[in-house]
């Protein structure tokens, strides 16, 4: 049987393949997009290159201005020719300029912080009445003198000893022999600010260097993760009540103690203090016992089984309802059957505090009851040396640093140094000071760390959510970031305090956000997985029919292949 | 060892000295403010009472309850801990609670064997709450993730859609009235299993914990061995003064156990030791007292021999009622039996009862059908409210009310049920509720019943093991009087009002919705896409390809092949 096909009508049929072929392939670019609009993930637009900019070594190189004001003393001025007033001053700002820009770190292309002094004196023969001495002055400044970064420097030439008293309240004196000479006063107020200063410029310098340093001293270990809220928790832990039933007058204490040494770091955390007393609590260990030479049993713990002191899974510590991290106090009271107690140094002699810190995480005091005292009550007095190593114990975990200055035996040799304390808060001015500092340089760092490593994870997993709010966070942040910077700059520490700490809150919660996570669980792999069974059997075809038909148009001309076929 | 114990001793009588100068219980909420100072710890009592069933199992009833204060007049909280945990305190104050009361059980309690419970409670958790807040489902949602985290219980799955608000049934129990603007959330989980990981952190709330007073008997190998455990934390408000402007609370934590003395025993005698295999070893130290209860019923020809001699008791030839203080310790408890044998006789069943069922055939409607018994002379006013998920669809009007009391059978609702409220579901939002105000009329049955359809779940809001189907909430049958002859002593009945409402709880029902077939989604996913995809490509091929008849020479097959090869 012989077949004619008619030109026309497979012109025809060739026209109406071309025709569906280019539908169906209509229909996918125009499905496409709807396809890709619709499973696409929300992702908020965020400032990539802000983020990237403010974690450069450039933006974060920070400078710390601090203000000194001499203040000679008449008996200073008397000793010194009328023009040499000012130039103490000129010179001890050339000279703590010259020690400072040695002991930062010159490393291009580092983030770094370096402290920036700048001098300026008067003669004020007011300053210092002949009678008083330097605490009765200190105490006359009053807690609210001044401002942070600037600083009084008291200078009188009357005495017969030659002496340096550090002052609670951001103020510093210095008492020289009667007749002491420009240069005396000079060298005098350069090594004592060179020494007071260096180590908060060391440590800032060591912690600034960040992660990279390996050079990480214990002090620094020792403190808890910055929060800005942190849950101060004072437990009264008691090992057999049936041996004695302890209560304290914690509500007194802790507002005597710990309260007014809190407060006065509020500008940079929130605390809130709870107390609980929990019974029956077992030491996971078992104290060694040590027979002393008068026949009685004493248990005694090394700093080794410390370690398993806390008993984390019978204690009742945590919190189910406030997220900020909590700071552990702790009086344990062993059972009769361990006691007494003692903590030993490393060395194997008792530990006079008979406490100890573990590092970000608390401290805790052991104290042994005598023998048949059913009820002990420790009243606010009997409390009062518990306290005191509860708030020295906070300062560690705080990272309150004590006010020292370094190398005073070499450069400020045969000279007395004396430091105030501060009996009611705990800490003084210029550890405060130093603190909000330090806080607020790394908490400048961290945010800024914090929203680059937000920025690495985003970039990297595109199947997360970034909803509207993660954006107002990031910005918020980085605004923070630039108005702290910009207030340390023009020397306004308590409101870059501020800022840092609103930067790094903003920044965590925009890191730690809930609203991320959900779609980061859904890989790309099953989602070929689902597109796969459908999509490759109709593509296929699909395309080879494209291929032939685009061979077939332009590979050679229509008509001369279907005067070929009509041929054959 | 005399030394401790003698210590231990001189203990408890200082704090028997200091309760002695605090007045009568009843008032403990006014003297707490006078002795605070003094000791620095809250008054605390414990008590265990002990009976046994009519079917000769035992019943035990430990109770744990301390006076706290969780916050003062002017507003401010308690941040100050003593015997109250701080974190529980933390969690009341935190979510403004007023009152509150959690069980968490396992087993059911046999209304017909062992008479109406002391101690009732659905099986799985049950959580409901007054609180005092503005914010109210933030706060009970916050509360309920709380809770959850405190006693590792899956309570933070009582979201929005199984959270409901009665209208009439559970009133509150403390001194706050329901028109008093607070709100209160009710949730149940009828699935969660209850055991040793829900104890656990349920003993650590208690004073002593389980390391000494009646607490030492909570032996877990032994309670989880027994045919019903339900433990509770109750927390109810009490005015500290007349004016009510100062609130103290009351903090009971109960645990309720019904061991099978026979299966462990072979015998109808008992002691602490055959049942926990522990004895009171020494008295909680914190503890004003110690006290413990047993109660018996017996036939008059049938002796009993207790050991050790009770402090007080009230014996009726049918009835022994001991009362022990604890100061002695260690104390047994040991109880024999004269004849040895069981009469399983005169069972105390339940007079009012009450229980729920399904009707209907297959997957897709069925019916939930209620019946209320009240075998006492006299009517009984009673509320009753069922919470039932949104996965099932209930019509109103469909709801029976049909009546049998004397072999006349009535379908007149009007004399029985007084009030209805129902709340029709909205899907993953809230469940229906319905609650009825009910007159059952003496020596009869009631049986309501209300139609539902069952809805189709999305596939992620089928349970892992999703043809085990659903499981309903309870419903609850309030009485509004106590008709039982109370079994509490004297010295608990200070303690907890005589007036506390009887829950009688109905079985959790299990339903089984149309479940897809979960075992295999990627091999169905495939197989739908081979089927489309073979069908997309005959349907192209058909439209792109010319199909012409091919001209066929030759006869044989191998001629084709040849001619095939030749061209």
């Amino acid at each position: 049987m012989k077949v004619s096909l008619e030109p026309l009508s497979t012109r025809l049929f060739a026209d109406r393949r071309t025709h569906i072929i280019v539908a169906i392939w209509l229909v996918l670019a125009f499905a496409a997009p709807v396809w890709w609009k619709t499973t696409e993930v929300y992702r908020a637009p965020l400032p990539f290159e802000r983020i990237r900019q403010c974690d450069t070594p450039e933006a974060l190189s920070l400078k710390l201005e601090v203000d000194i004001h001499l203040r000679l003393s008449g008996s200073a001025a008397a000793s010194l020719s009328h023009g040499d007033a000012a130039r103490v001053t000129e010179q001890v700002q050339r000279g703590i300029s010259q020690v400072f820009s040695e002991a930062a770190p010159q490393s291009a292309g580092s983030r770094r912080v370096v402290l920036a002094f700048s001098v300026d004196g008067a003669v004020d023969p007011k300053s210092w009445p002949s009678d008083a001495t330097p605490s009765d002055i200190d105490a006359s400044l009053g807690k609210e003198h001044g401002r942070n970064g600037a600083y009084d420097v008291f200078v009188d030439c009357s005495s017969q000893t030659e002496s340096v008293y550090v002052g609670q309240n951001r103020a510093l004196f210095l008492q020289l022999p009667s007749g002491c000479s420009k240069d005396l006063i000079v060298s005098r107020t350069i090594a004592t600010l060179s020494g007071l200063f260096g180590s908060e410029q060391r440590s800032l310098s060591k912690l600034y260097a960040g992660r990279r340093s390996r050079d990480i001293d214990y002090k620094s270990m020792r403190t808890v993760k910055y929060a800005p809220q942190y849950q101060i928790v004072l437990s009264l832990l008691v090992g057999n009540p049936q041996d004695n039933i302890v209560t304290w007058d914690i509500e007194k204490a802790a507002n005597a103690y710990i309260a007014p040494f809190l407060e006065s770091l509020s500008n940079i955390s929130d605390f809130t203090i709870t107390s609980q007393i929990l019974n029956f609590a077992q030491l996971p260990t078992v104290p060694d016992d040590q027979r002393q030479s008068d026949g009685s049993v004493e248990f005694t713990m090394r700093p080794k089984s410390l370690t398993s002191f806390i008993n984390s899974a019978e204690w009742n510590l945590a919190s189910v309802v406030s997220l900020a991290p909590p700071i552990n106090l702790i009086l344990y009271i062993p059972p009769a059957s361990f006691s007494p107690l003692v903590l030993l140094h490393t060395d194997g002699s008792p530990l006079a505090s008979n406490a100890f810190l573990v590092p970000q995480w608390g401290g805790i005091v052991v104290r042994s009851l005598p023998k048949n005292t059913p009820r002990v009550h420790y009243s606010v007095d009997a409390l009062h040396h518990i306290m005191e190593i509860f708030v020295e114990q906070l300062r560690g975990l705080l990272g309150v640093e004590q006010t020292h200055i370094v190398n005073s035996a070499q450069l400020l040799s045969g000279v007395h140094v004396q430091y105030a304390s501060s009996p009611e808060l705990g800490l003084t001015r210029w550890e405060v000071d130093r603190l909000f500092r330090a806080r607020t340089v790394l908490n400048i760092v961290d945010a800024a760390q914090t929203l680059t490593s937000l920025a690495n994870l985003l970039e990297q997993l595109s199947g997360m959510v970034v909803p509207d709010h993660i954006q107002t966070l990031v910005a918020r942040s980085l605004d923070s970031i630039e108005h702290a910077k910009l207030d340390l700059e023009q020397k306004r520490y308590s409101s870059a305090t501020f800022y840092a700490r609103d930067a790094i809150t903003s920044a965590e919660a925009a890191f730690f956000d809930p609203a991320m996570v959900p779609l980061l669980y859904f890989p790309d792999e099953h989602k070929f997985a689902i597109y796969m069974p459908y999509f490759v059997p109709v593509t296929v075809p699909v395309i080879i029919a494209i291929i032939r038909e685009v061979r077939l148009r332009f590979g050679g001309t229509l008509s001369r292949r279907l005067s070929k076929k009509k041929t054959a | 060892m005399i030394a401790p114990r003698a210590a231990a001793a001189l203990a408890l009588a200082a704090v028997l000295a200091v309760l002695a100068l605090a007045p009568a219980p009843a008032r403990a909420g006014s003297d707490l403010a006078h002795a605070a100072p003094a000791t620095g710890l809250e008054p605390y009592r414990e008590s265990l009472h002990v009976s046994q069933l009519p079917d000769g199992k035992v019943f035990a009833l430990f109770s744990f309850d301390r006076t706290i204060r969780l916050g003062f007049p002017d507003g401010r909280h308690t941040t100050h801990y003593g015997l109250m945990p701080r974190s529980i305190g933390e969690v009341f104050q935190a979510f403004d609670v007023r009152e509150l009361h959690l069980t968490f059980t396992q087993g059911r309690w046999d209304l017909d064997r062992w008479g109406h419970s002391p101690a009732s409670a659905p099986s799985g958790v049950e959580l409901w709450a007054w609180l005092n807040s503005t914010n109210v489902d933030a706060k009970w949602k916050g509360l309920t993730n709380a809770l959850a985290g405190l006693f590792c219980a899956s309570l933070n799955f009582i979201d929005q859609a199984v959270t409901t608000e009665p209208l009439l049934s559970f009133d509150p129990e403390g001194d706050i009235s329901r028109k008093s603007g607070f709100q209160i959330r009710y949730g149940s989980l009828p699935r969660e299993a209850v055991c040793t990981e829900n104890l656990t952190p349920w003993a650590k709330l208690l004073p002593c914990q389980t390391k000494s007073g009646i607490a030492d008997l909570l032996n877990a190998y032994r309670i989880f061995d027994g045919n019903f455990q339900s433990m509770g934390v109750h927390l109810t408000p009490k005015c500290a003064t007349p004016d009510c402007s100062d609130t103290i609370f009351e903090f009971r934590q109960t645990f309720a156990v019904v061991l099978d003395n026979e299966r462990i025993n072979a015998r109808r005698d008992w002691s602490f030791q055959t049942l926990f295999q522990r004895h009171i070893h020494t008295t909680c130290p914190f503890a004003a007292s110690t006290t413990v209860h047993l109660h018996l019923n017996k036939l008059e020809h049938e002796s009993v021999y207790i050991l050790p001699t009770a402090n007080a008791f009230s014996d009726t030839p049918t009835s022994i009622d001991r009362y022990f203080t604890v100061t002695q310790t260690p104390f047994f408890l040991d109880v024999h039996w004269e004849p040895e044998n069981l009469n399983s006789r005169n069972p105390r069943l339940a007079p009012v009862k009450t229980h729920r069922y399904l009707s209907g055939v297959g997957q897709e409607r069925g019916a939930i059908v209620v019946d209320f018994t009240n075998d006492l002379p006299t009517p009984m006013r009673a509320t009753y409210f069922d919470s039932i998920p949104f996965i099932l669809k209930m019509y109103l009007h469909t709801l029976r009310v049909v009546q049998r009391a004397g072999g006349n059978e009535s379908t007149d609702a009007s004399g029985i049920v007084r009030e209805t409220f129902f709340q029709p579901a909205m899907d993953r939002l809230r469940p229906n509720v319905l609650e009825l105000s009910l007159v059952l009329p003496p020596k009869s049955k009631t049986t309501i019943s209300i139609d539902f359809d069952c809805t189709f779940l999305k596939y992620t809001e089928h349970h892992p093991d999703a043809n085990h189907g659903f499981e309903l909430g309870v419903g609850v049958l309030t009485l509004e009087s106590n008709p039982f002859p109370p079994i509490s002593d004297p010295e608990s009945a200070a303690a907890t009002p005589p007036d506390q409402p009887v829950r009688i709880y109905t079985e959790s029902l299990l339903v089984r919705l149309p479940t897809p077939d979960f075992s295999m989604p990627y091999n169905v996913i495939t197989l739908t896409c081979t089927l489309l995809a073979l069908f997309f490509g005959s349907v192209f091929n058909m439209l792109t390809r010319g199909l012409r008849p091919v001209p066929i020479a030759g006869k044989s097959l191998l001629d084709r092949f040849r001619r095939s090869r030749k061209a």
